[in-house]
């Protein structure tokens, strides 16, 4: 970690990233309009220096819906994060160091995760746990569990193998004492890379339940429903799906390339 | 051969020798080397203006730094020179700048590397500064490389011809058949069996051995006036050792290449080389013929490796007459000797006099009869031997029984003593890890018993086994992957005090302090992370762990093999000191019979997962009984004796 090289592209996307938590957070900071009362604005002005991007359909400020969606979205990809990252990692690590029929039945249930479409898979879940933000979140964690789990059970074989871990043993460590203090310190910096890494896809994948409608229900300001609510005036008001989707894209490439960043240091 | 002669008549040779001398010295040498093959000698070699083959001058490398503008220099005005048709050995522990000054004259420097100043020169052609395109011209059809690992630098996916095969296709265009008729050759030339099989199979199907010479093969293929070897046999056993060597000596004898060799073992360049160059960080600080610098070394640090090199030292030991027989350290009458001072007394820092040795009647600590544990089984078939080993199966079918070759160990047995150390040596393959991991509880065996200080380690419960980890320890081969990147020493060495519940944290604390003082570790080292120590203090911090819980046993698998010779006499003082203290037990696994020979009191050989001789050390190295063991003798490199037997060592000591 320390000899962690910045290139420009690097700083830019942790400067998008930071942007982004801010607006998150607190998101008061970047627009005065309130993100669900257009009041007597009119609608789908084009972008203008009082409306950065432009109104919807019914006069609502298209900036300040995406800066209030920013807090929605990124909790969502952070839920659904967590929940890949250590549900997969416990079955990852368990899996990795216990050979045998465990290992094979977890690894069986991780390919058949792995099998099955990720969007489809979180469609299923979503309408098995109801409509929701933190149900879309959770839908979409379970389909990164599979990846989270593959990860750290390759790491976890290989440190599992290495001498300081035959000298634990040696020297009268149990089971979980090996786990705890030798193997997991020494598997998680990959891992916690990769959930950076999937911190974009998760967004994503939130935002297309929300286009579906499977996910945030409106008026909620959330991305992936902001976009589908302006998909019918694209034609002639092109801002108000193309601009939160450029910044979707945004983020989401800012957070891939600090999770690849990382994952490279970390290497 | 009589390289070592030549050189001693070449003038006082620093680093910085004249070449007026050098020049004056050429003829004589150029009469020598080919008295055998006259019709082989290059054309050049008559050549008046007899200019080394290669000559660096005054080469300096610097290293930047990742991440920052600063740079440091590798190496320091480094000048050495190859002689034609002879061998150049560069010596130096690791960090030393050997392979710098290897991939400097190739031009495969690594990327943040830069050349600040100095001159290679391959004949009269100017490497340094040279383009990318000529040195792909050069490298391969004029400079040579063999590798130091033949396990990875075979493409896997490539026959063995085919391997050998690309040399000759990049540099030269000719057909199919002439480039097959060619690999066939040089295939033979390198002393592979049945070249033609050979050149059929892939690289798993070969041993290192045999990798090692389709490597020299690929070397040779353009027949360059220079072959570059890279500690080429320093992944090898020592029977194989002996003969990759003797292959090198024949090709420089019958076709005139001059070698550049790059190893640490200062043995071996004494064996082979004529004239050696001895660095030290970054800087050649002996430059002499091969006999010069054993017979008058100049440098305290030349000075420092000989006193450390084991193979040496045995060597000087037998020559000299005092150490006849004397496989054993002096302090040999100060160590404890019997088991019953230490069973009934606490193992703590106990003073151990010469007293309450109880002999060898006494029970002994370690106690191994039949045991066994037996992975694979091959029946030896004649015709599959490879060449490397005609010579065992031929010597094994003259003792009493032929076994089957097995993988592990089978049927071995040896006592050891309370206070004393049992050396297991053998090549590898040859099971001696497996032994020591059965005997370390770390895996359990098929059949025969184990007796560790009572406990019967095949028939170890679930808490007796925690018990009898307190009781046998392991130290590892490497101290690099032994210690968990991410504890502090001191957590490191804490941590089996810490899985066992021993005291508090400042009695631990107390305690970690204590060993680490036992082990010469500076107190300030406690807060470091491993990867800020080197591998010496890494090694003392594995042994420190291991005697923190107070063990009697200790299996130190290789223990010493990863280190620099210097670090590895310390590290083997250290074990000397330790016994004598702490009355400990060793069992040492090693390939290295020298290393062995100056520990063990008791040895056990094994080959092929059996036990083939165990008694004495003494007896072993004295009075070998198995052909196997002889052999393993025999192939210790020792610089008074010439390859091949070609000429008499004697000019070596006069």
């Amino acid at each position: 970690m320390k000899n962690l090289r910045l290139s420009p592209t690097a700083v830019i996307a942790a400067l998008i990233a930071l942007v982004a938590v801010l607006a998150a957070v607190f998101p008061g900071l970047f627009t005065g309009f309130d993100p669900n009362d257009g009041g007597e604005t009119p609608a789908l002005l084009s972008p203008s220096a009082t409306h950065w991007f432009g109104t919807d359909q019914i006069g609502r400020d298209v900036f300040a819906r995406v800066v209030y969606g920013a807090s929605h979205s990124l909790l969502a990809a952070l839920v659904a994060v967590g929940v890949g990252l250590v549900v997969g990692t416990v079955l990852g690590l368990v899996a990795g160091t216990r050979p045998g029929p465990l290992d094979d039945a977890l690894m069986r249930v991780v390919d058949v995760l792995l099998s099955i479409p990720a969007l489809l898979l979180s469609l299923t879940i979503v309408i098995l746990l109801g409509f929701g933000t933190i149900n879309a979140a959770i839908a979409v964690g379970v389909t990164s569990i599979a990846l989270f789990a593959r990860l750290a059970r390759s790491q976890s074989v290989s440190i599992g193998k290495s001498d300081y871990v035959a000298a634990a043993y040696g020297s009268g460590g149990t089971y979980w004492n090996v786990l705890r203090r030798h193997i997991l310190p020494n598997a998680v910096s990959p891992v916690l890379s990769l959930a950076v890494l999937q911190i974009g896809s998760a967004i994503l994948q939130i935002s297309t339940l929300g286009f579906l409608g499977y996910g945030t229900p409106p008026p909620t300001p959330e991305w992936g429903l902001i976009i589908s609510e302006g998909r019918d005036y694209v034609a002639t008001a092109w801002w108000v799906t193309v601009l939160p989707g450029a910044v979707i894209m945004a983020v989401v490439m800012a957070t891939h390339k600090i999770g690849s960043t990382l994952r490279e240091a970390t290497a | 051969m009589s390289a070592t002669e030549r050189t001693t008549t070449s003038g006082p040779g620093a680093s910085a020798a004249p070449r007026p001398g050098r020049h004056a010295a050429e003829p004589a040498e150029r009469t020598t080397p080919y008295e055998d093959g006259p019709a082989n000698r290059p054309a050049e070699a008559g050549d008046p203006g007899a200019r080394p083959v290669l000559s660096v001058e005054d080469l300096s490398v610097d290293y930047s730094l990742r991440g920052s503008r600063e740079s440091r220099r590798a190496l320091h005005g480094v000048s050495l020179s190859v002689a034609h048709g002879g061998m150049t050995a560069v010596v130096g522990e690791s960090g030393s700048g050997k392979s710098t000054t290897a991939s400097a004259v190739i031009g495969m420097l690594a990327g943040n590397a830069s050349v600040a100043s100095g001159s290679v020169l391959l004949g009269e052609r100017q490497l340094l500064g040279a383009g990318e395109a000529e040195l792909q011209r050069v490298r391969g059809a004029h400079v040579g490389y063999i590798p130091q690992d033949p396990g990875n630098s075979l493409n896997p996916l490539k026959t063995v011809g085919a391997n050998v095969a690309e040399a000759l296709r990049i540099h030269r265009r000719v057909g199919r058949p002439e480039t097959r008729e060619r690999v066939l050759e040089l295939l033979e030339r390198v002393g592979l069996d049945r070249p033609r099989l050979r050149a059929g199979q892939f690289p798993h199907e070969l041993s290192g051995g045999m990798r090692q010479r389709v490597l020299i093969a690929s070397a040779i293929a353009l027949s360059p006036e220079l072959i570059i070897a890279d500690e080429p046999t320093s992944a090898l056993d020592v029977t194989v050792q002996q003969k990759i060597l003797d292959l090198l000596d024949d090709l420089r004898r019958e076709e005139g290449t001059s070698i550049l060799f790059i190893t640490h073992d200062l043995a071996v360049a004494g064996e082979r080389a004529d004239r050696v160059a001895v660095m030290q960080s970054g800087r050649v600080v002996e430059d002499a013929p091969a006999s010069r610098i054993f017979s008058d070394p100049q440098c305290d640090y030349t000075r420092r490796l000989l006193r450390d090199a084991p193979s040496l030292r045995v060597v000087t030991e037998e020559e000299s007459g005092r150490g006849a027989g004397g496989e054993r350290r002096p302090a040999e009458d100060d160590r404890p000797t019997g088991g019953e001072a230490a069973t009934s007394g606490g193992r703590t820092g106990l003073p151990w006099g010469g007293t309450g040795a109880a002999g060898p009647d006494a029970a002994p600590l370690l106690s191994v009869q039949g045991l066994s544990k037996v992975y694979a089984r091959h029946s030896r078939e004649e015709d599959d031997r490879r060449p490397d080993e005609a010579s065992t199966s031929a010597e094994a079918s003259d003792t009493a029984e032929r076994r089957d070759d097995v993988i592990g160990v089978e049927d071995v047995s040896f006592d050891v003593a309370e206070g004393t150390t049992h050396g297991v040596v053998g090549e590898s393959g040859s099971g001696k890890t497996t032994l020591g991991k059965a005997l370390a509880g770390l895996i359990a065996p098929d059949a025969g018993t184990a007796l560790v200080a009572g406990y019967d380690v095949a028939r170890l419960g679930r808490h007796e086994r925690r018990d009898f980890r307190r009781t046998v320890q392991l130290v590892h081969q490497n101290p690099h992957t032994a210690i968990d990147p991410k504890f502090s020493i001191e957590a490191a060495i804490a941590e089996p005090l810490a899985n066992f519940k021993v005291g508090t944290r400042e009695e631990r604390r107390a305690r970690v302090a204590e060993v680490m003082e036992q082990v010469a570790l500076p107190p300030e080292l406690a807060a470091r992370r491993p990867r800020e120590l080197s591998g010496g203090q890494l090694q003392r911090v594995a042994i420190a762990r291991a005697l923190v819980i107070e063990p009697r046993l200790v299996v130190l698998d290789e223990a010493v093999s990863a280190l620099d010779v210097t670090v590895q006499a310390q590290i083997l003082r250290l074990l000397e000191r330790l016994q004598r203290e702490l009355g400990l037990t060793y069992l040492f696994i090693s390939h290295d019979l020298a290393v062995v020979r100056q520990i063990a009191d008791t040895v056990s050989v094994v080959s092929r997962g059996h036990q083939v001789e165990a008694g004495p050390a003494r007896q072993i190295f004295e009075d070998p009984r198995d052909p196997y063991t002889r052999r393993l003798l025999a192939a210790i490199p020792r610089p008074a004796r010439t390859a091949s037997g070609a000429s008499s060592s004697s000019a070596i000591r006069n």
